[in-house]
């Protein structure tokens, strides 16, 4: 009896205790469920919550799927045969939704657009949204095609008039609007009072996909900071706004500031032209991807409480943008733009039936896109583990009459850092210097590339380079095309090199280097192809190996009237093409990439290891990673000032990225007043063990899977994740602070495990 | 039994938290030596959020058992919520009394004070809930029946007195004692005076001075009152103390603190909120940034971090409207945000570093926070709190001249000071015997020589030489130069009827005080000299100077030719470079000295630069006397008119220089606009 009493009470006290332990789990286990990690999400199923009701007909069939679609609204349908789940862009029944008219046409309209009118007393622009249900006098024509459907719309409201064709691909579907299609409306002289109303977006099904809280389990995915998910469980009603951002970041010739909020880190930009939705972890998905169009495009996403009670997410196609323009030297104003920029939408939604449907398999399936389109770059990676270091060589600050220049790194201190960490361990080392040549007051290729004299000489340099070559490592220079200052028109051609904004500016600015002033420019796509080229040329005869492209965010992405955005990144791609086969390594940071340009690119450095801080935001995962890893080296960012180097070293043993560092040899204290003041701290004598540490931490997971493709990655338990490569060689990390165990298998708290086979 | 402990301490362990942080969408800076703010790695970072049921929060405070006490006003009832440290809610306070709940209080008894604005009275409730009693507007005669009594926020201290800010008071702050009697106010701010204001009041009578708007002091916005009952006091908009920690006599203890326009003119910090930890660290909550500004006890800033962003940037970290700050046991910051929510921070690894590095530094354990210091300098090494604990435990460890090293990084004059005086003390007890010995060898060899030049002849051919070259035209205008240091008058007068000075001279003079000038920066002992180095320009030093001479030239002759002066320009000029030779003799020993002085004999340095300027100062006066033939009288018109005219030509050429540069910017702005369409 007394022996019951005690496990009973014993039972109880255990039971009291995981009590407290499932209400203390706010926070002690909240740091491994907040969105720096992937929670452990279960295989799970969808809800089905749709059928083929009578207002909608077949438009088109094939093995994989059925296109559904209702003429009046256009809302769609898509049947993935092989699950047997039905996506819908509508609701059936609207009675039970707190939505108002203007929500319930946008939510059962095929398409929503955006147009502007201007008054014409005021000049203002008004923008008004219009969805296909707004108003009653909307013609719609569907006309059935081999494999889809056409649908010409007049809207009623706007008279704007365009025509969509969506069709079945051997994916899933494709939505495809052509400029040409696209009619504004702009009245007669003889009805003056009318005003013009000129088409400024267009949105297509938003709520395809779209789910109540708690209605599915699963989850968006969104390529912000590396990857994001977004899962359905809970409602936001304190938020007042979701998820709004242009993919590859702003536009810089339409920029309207460039003022950035005073010490708020400048929000993460979205990298990849795609997003991706799950119903059931493991059961069915959607995969996302803006084919054409993308370079003006924005996704937009809002989860549950936000608006309405409906996780959704859409891309949403912008045709005119409002730009400042100026009316005299000190006013300018808002204006929208004119002329509509002819670019053609293509979407691509592409099905994701059982084990594909998970962040793995968007992340695999994107990989498997880019192979077939020929933009995955070629396996360039070497055997060793590399790292990263970014060296500054030297810097400007004003002195007493004339600007100072502050060597932080000589060449031979570089050398002498090289060596000492080849003996300590580090196998493969890739120097990505800067400040290294006389500046970049003029963009004359005979003038750029003399070394400043306190660095050291240029035979010295080019020894350094080859020697380094003979080591297996990679001296490179970063080429920075966006802090080109020019000292007069005669050097560069604006027309052609500069990039020419909406409002009729070159794009130049003014700030000063050390006591000079000097103004800087922004090199247009074609510019830079005239200068990368004179540059490759000098960089070959210096036997230098590589370069690291420096363009501002967005910057790769700008567009004007006489170039577009896409074909900007066609051109940077190219040029980028080209001084990989001539130089050697072309190294891009992650923001400036669109898939073009990072598949002329060896590496990919600045990896963001984390999401964007948003409330909804719950998981981070190694999209670029599971994508890329394998085709070139990822880099992270650099350590220096990133805290908390522990969980960062697991972080970067789990995703497969390459550490990188700030370095100098000297104290940054010097660089107070250059431009370079950002960099708190990195000189070699304090930061030696920790490069060291970090990276034999790093290189002991990572050299099993060089030029390995990720093949699994799964959440074995809460803070413990498990990679697979295509090597068949698995890592598992640990994040938590107790040891795991599983079988034979046992893990320390804070560490990894490379398991072979 | 075994396997059931261990199912018990697997389920225990659940419950130790692990250490991992979330990069912050806010930037964290640190104030470096010159009072700029500097790039940091990151200092706090963003844990979670509370946003239970927080609509109309208006006030948080975080007790002394690590409770998180949180006050809202919704459609006339107050509430106390209560939070545990890891954001779970665990009840509620409500009664009917409570109308409104502005601010929140909790004692070392877990009594709560809770001050509702909307009927003008202190609750105090027991940990329970229990009203103990309300206090209202002290009924004494002493407090005025007609001053009103707007409580907004309120502290207590351990005898239970309590200190009140009131809305709109200006005296300071209400002290109560703990059964509410009007005990005085206390820490009152001081009015802004300027210039005009302090005119106006000599010059103009009551009547006139009742036209202007009074220029009351600001009152407080928030306080906070520490372990050992020190009180501290926040104050928003225009003053000079933005945050005060107050002594019983109601003075202020922060010398030297941060400016309120810290990040630029006409900006104000705006403290709404401010919290105190176990080790006196302060936490205030800047309402224009958004920011936390943490200080040491002593005041010195040891970081900035957060933003706000009232453009719907919801990422966690940012805040929109923030309006309170708490601290717990283990360093974590609240800020409660009138949006509706309290995001709570953690502090990263290099944060707990500072802390842990104050905590021995300020207890005056020097040496042992030394390397913790050095740990932090490693990863940001302008921290000028870091570079001053460096220097303390050098200065301890009897390392002066490393001490001395990081004090000068730190701006720590005072500290530089007693380290040099040790190391200088050294030097002198190690060489006195030799300079001793140098002395004597020196006069030894004066007499030798005064023998020699008795009796030999050896001496005479060097006689012969100085008196050769003391012909020359150099030698005659050194001599001349130097003897009117002390005849003035007569080398003046010399100058004006036979013009014994040359141009040459002249402009050597002020050639040679230019580049004594340009050189004190360089040159003159960190003790003396504040010029920030590299912030200084001397071109642009020179050019100033060259201005400012060249105007009291050119006026001077200009006023003296309308009043009877008879001196000629050039005559002025060269009188004027000759006045400056005392600065061109003297300024390279005051460098010298600069150089050896302490700050204990800084009146050594102050005398010798005020004789510098007293003698230029009367050379110049006996010039213009001479050259110009006045009276003493007509000299010091003179001199009046002078300064007159130099100021009516400054103003001309600027207002010149504007509509210049006007004209010059929109030429080029058509220039520009050519060729670009071109």
């Amino acid at each position: 009896m007394a022996k019951r009493i005690k496990m009973l009470a014993l039972m109880v006290a255990v039971m009291m205790l995981t009590s407290t332990v499932c209400a203390a789990k706010t926070t002690e286990d909240a740091t491994l469920e907040s969105n720096y990690y992937l929670s452990l999400y279960e295989d799970s199923k969808a809800n089905p919550s749709f059928q083929v009701t009578s207002d909608f007909e077949l438009a088109a069939e094939n093995d994989r799927a059925a296109l559904y679609v209702k003429p009046e609204t256009l809302a769609i349908r898509i049947l993935n045969k092989e699950t047997g789940y039905l996506w819908s862009s509508n609701l059936d029944d609207y009675e039970e939704e707190r939505l108002n008219a203007t929500w319930k046409a946008y939510f059962e309209s095929g398409i929503t657009i955006e147009y502007y009118e201007i008054n014409p007393k005021t000049k203002d622009y008004q923008i008004n949204q219009e969805a296909l249900l707004t108003s009653e006098k909307t013609k719609t024509t569907v006309t059935k095609l081999e494999n889809g459907f056409e649908a010409a719309i007049q809207f009623g409201e706007s008279q704007i008039a365009l025509t969509y064709q969506v069709a079945l691909t051997d994916q899933g579907i494709k939505v495809y609007l052509d400029p040409e299609d696209i009619k504004d409306y702009e009245p007669d002289a003889e009805e003056k009072k009318e005003r013009p109303k000129r088409l400024v977006s267009v949105t297509f099904f938003p709520f395809l996909g779209s789910t109540k809280a708690g209605g599915q389990d699963g989850y968006f995915f969104l390529p912000d900071g590396d990857g994001a998910l977004v899962n359905y469980a809970n409602t936001y009603p304190n938020i007042s706004s979701g998820y709004q951002k242009k993919y590859y970041g702003e536009d810089w010739g339409l920029k309207t500031n460039f003022n950035y909020q005073n010490f708020i880190k400048s929000p993460n930009d979205l990298n990849y032209p795609l997003y991706g939705i799950v119903h059931g972890v493991k059961d069915n998905g959607l995969f996302v991807r803006i084919e054409k169009g993308s370079s003006n495009a924005e996704l937009i996403m809002n989860p549950a409480g936000v608006r309405t009670d409906y996780y959704y997410i859409t891309n949403r196609f912008i045709f005119r943008q409002p730009y400042l323009h100026r009316i005299s030297s000190t006013a300018s104003s808002l204006v929208m733009q004119e002329a509509i920029t002819k670019m053609e939408v293509q979407m691509n939604i592409d099905l994701l039936s059982g084990k594909e449907a998970d962040y793995l398999g968007i992340a695999k399936h994107y990989r498997d896109l880019l192979k077939e389109e020929d933009l995955l770059p070629a396996n360039t990676a070497s055997g060793e583990v590399p790292l990263m270091l970014d060296v500054l060589m030297s810097s400007v600050k004003p002195g007493i009459f004339f600007n100072k220049i502050v060597p932080m790194t000589t060449l031979e201190q570089l050398e002498d850092i090289h060596s000492d960490l080849k003996k300590s361990g580090v196998n493969r080392t890739i120097v990505s210097t800067a400040g290294m040549f006389k500046d970049t007051i003029t963009v004359k290729a005979k003038d750029r590339f003399r070394l400043k004299w306190k660095i050291g000489r240029l035979s010295e340099l080019t020894e350094l380079a080859g020697s380094m070559r003979e080591q297996g490592d990679l001296l490179t220079v970063e080429m920075d095309y966006y802090a080109h200052s020019y000292k007069s028109y005669a050097d560069i051609k604006p027309k052609t090199d500069l990039i020419y904004m909406m409002n009729r500016n070159y794009m130049y600015y003014d700030h000063t280097v050390g006591l000079k002033k000097v103004k800087s420019t922004l090199l247009n796509s074609h510019g830079l192809a005239k200068y990368v080229a004179a540059d490759t040329k000098k960089l070959t005869e210096l036997n230098l190996s590589g370069i690291t492209m420096e363009l501002p965010p967005g910057a790769s992405s700008y567009g004007d009237f006489l170039i577009t955005r896409e074909d900007s990144f066609e051109q940077i791609a190219d040029t980028l093409k080209s001084v990989k086969a001539s130089v050697g390594d072309v190294y891009v940071y992650q923001y400036q990439g669109s898939p073009q340009i990072l598949a002329g690119a060896s590496g990919m450095k600045n990896i963001l290891m984390e999401t964007s801080l948003f409330p909804y935001i719950t998981d981070s995962i190694p999209f670029t990673a599971i994508v890329y890893h394998g085709s070139m080296d990822l880099f992270s960012q650099t350590l220096n000032t990133l805290g908390d180097s522990d969980v960062r070293k697991l972080k970067m043993v789990e995703w497969g990225i390459y550490p990188s560092f700030d370095l100098t040899y000297e104290d940054p204290d010097k660089l107070l007043y250059s431009g370079n003041w950002y960099l708190v701290s990195s000189r070699y004598s304090d930061w030696k063990d920790e490069i060291l540490e970090t990276y034999a931490f790093v290189e002991g997971a990572l050299k099993n899977v060089i030029g390995e493709t990720i093949t699994d990655h799964k959440v074995l338990a809460t803070g413990v994740v498990e990679v697979t490569y295509s090597n068949q060689i698995s890592i598992v990390v640990n994040y938590t602070d107790h040891a795991y165990t599983n079988g034979d298998l046992r893990i320390a708290p804070g560490s990894y495990e490379v398991i072979k086979g | 039994m075994k396997k059931r402990w261990i199912i018990l301490a697997a389920v225990i362990s659940f419950l130790i938290p692990s250490i991992t942080v979330k990069a912050a969408p806010y930037e964290s800076l640190v104030v470096d030596k010159d009072g700029w703010y500097r790039y940091s790695p990151s200092l706090y970072e963003p844990a979670y959020m509370i946003d239970y049921n927080l609509n109309g929060i208006t006030d948080l405070y975080v007790s002394q058992k690590n409770l998180l006490y949180i006050a809202r006003t919704d459609e006339g009832h107050g509430e106390i919520l209560i939070f545990d440290s890891k954001g779970n809610y665990i009840r509620s306070i409500v009664h009917e009394e409570m109308k409104s709940s502005k601010g929140v209080f909790v004692d070392s008894e877990e009594r709560i004070y809770v001050v509702d604005y909307s009927d003008a009275l202190i609750h105090i409730f027991d940990s329970t809930g229990q009203l103990l009693r309300s206090i209202g507007k002290p009924k004494d005669p002493l407090y005025g029946k007609a001053t009103p009594f707007k409580p907004t926020k309120v502290v207590a201290d351990k005898q239970g007195n309590l200190y009140i800010v009131s809305e709109g008071t200006t005296n300071g702050i209400i002290q109560l004692n703990a059964e509410g009697e009007f005990l005085g106010y206390f820490g009152a701010n001081l009015t802004q005076s300027t210039l005009i204001h302090e005119l106006q009041k000599k010059f103009f009578s009551e009547e006139m001075l009742d036209f202007f708007i009074k220029s009351v002091p600001q009152s407080m916005s928030n306080i906070a009152i520490d372990e050992q009952g020190i009180v501290y006091a926040t104050t928003k908009g225009d003053t000079k103390e933005p945050l005060k920690k107050l002594n019983i006599a109601g003075k202020n203890l922060l010398t030297n603190f941060i400016s309120n326009d810290f990040f630029g003119k006409d900006t104000y910090l705006n403290f709404a909120s401010i919290a105190v930890d176990l080790d006196g660290n302060m936490a205030a909550l800047s309402g224009a940034y958004g920011q936390i500004f943490l200080f040491d006890k002593s005041g010195s800033n040891i970081g900035i971090w957060g933003a706000k962003s009232e453009g719907g940037n919801n990422e966690l970290g940012i805040t929109t409207n923030p309006i309170a700050v708490g601290v717990d046991a283990e360093h974590q910051i609240y800020i409660g945000d009138a949006q509706g929510n309290v995001q709570v921070f953690r502090p990263t690894p290099f944060m707990k570093l500072i802390y842990e590095a104050l905590v021995l530094y300020n207890d005056g354990q020097y040496v042992e926070s030394k390397e913790l210091w050095e740990e932090v300098l490693v990863r940001n090494s302008s921290i000028a709190i870091a570079n001053k604990g460096l220097g303390h435990s050098y200065y301890k460890q009897q390392d002066y001249a490393s001490a001395m090293e990081y004090f000068k990084r730190a701006n720590e004059r005072n500290n530089y000071s007693n380290a040099f005086w040790e190391i200088r003390q050294q030097f002198l007890l190690n060489y006195v015997g030799y300079f001793i010995l140098a002395v004597f060898a020196l006069s030894v060899l004066g007499f030798a020589k005064k023998l020699l030049k008795k009796y030999t002849k050896v001496w005479e051919p060097v006689d012969a030489w100085k008196a050769k070259c003391s012909e020359t035209k150099v030698m005659t205008q050194i001599r001349n130069v130097l003897y009117c240091m002390k005849h003035p008058r007569d080398v003046f007068y010399e100058l004006r009827f036979n013009n014994t000075i040359a141009v040459g001279t002249a402009v050597a003079l002020i050639g040679i005080f230019l580049i004594l000038k340009v050189g004190q920066v360089y040159t003159f002992g960190f003790l003396f000299n504040t010029v920030s180095i590299v912030n200084y320009t001397p071109i642009q030093d020179i050019v100033n100077v060259l201005i400012v001479m060249g105007l009291f030239v050119i006026s001077n002759y200009l006023v003296a030719s309308i009043k009877d002066g008879e001196g000629k320009l050039l005559q002025v000029l060269k009188g004027f470079a000759v006045s400056l030779t005392p600065a061109v003799l003297l300024l390279i020993p005051l460098g010298m000295i600069s150089n050896v002085l302490t700050l204990q004999e800084i009146f050594i340095f102050q005398f010798l630069e005020a004789a510098i300027k007293i003698w230029c100062f009367i050379l110049i006066f006996c010039m213009i006397m001479e050259i110009h033939d006045y009276t003493v009288r007509e000299t010091i018109v003179n001199l009046l008119l002078t300064v007159f005219v130099m100021m009516v030509i400054f103003v001309v050429a600027v207002v010149i220089s504007i509509l210049g540069k006007e004209f010059i910017s929109f030429v080029k702005s058509i220039i520009e606009e050519v060729m670009s369409r071109g």
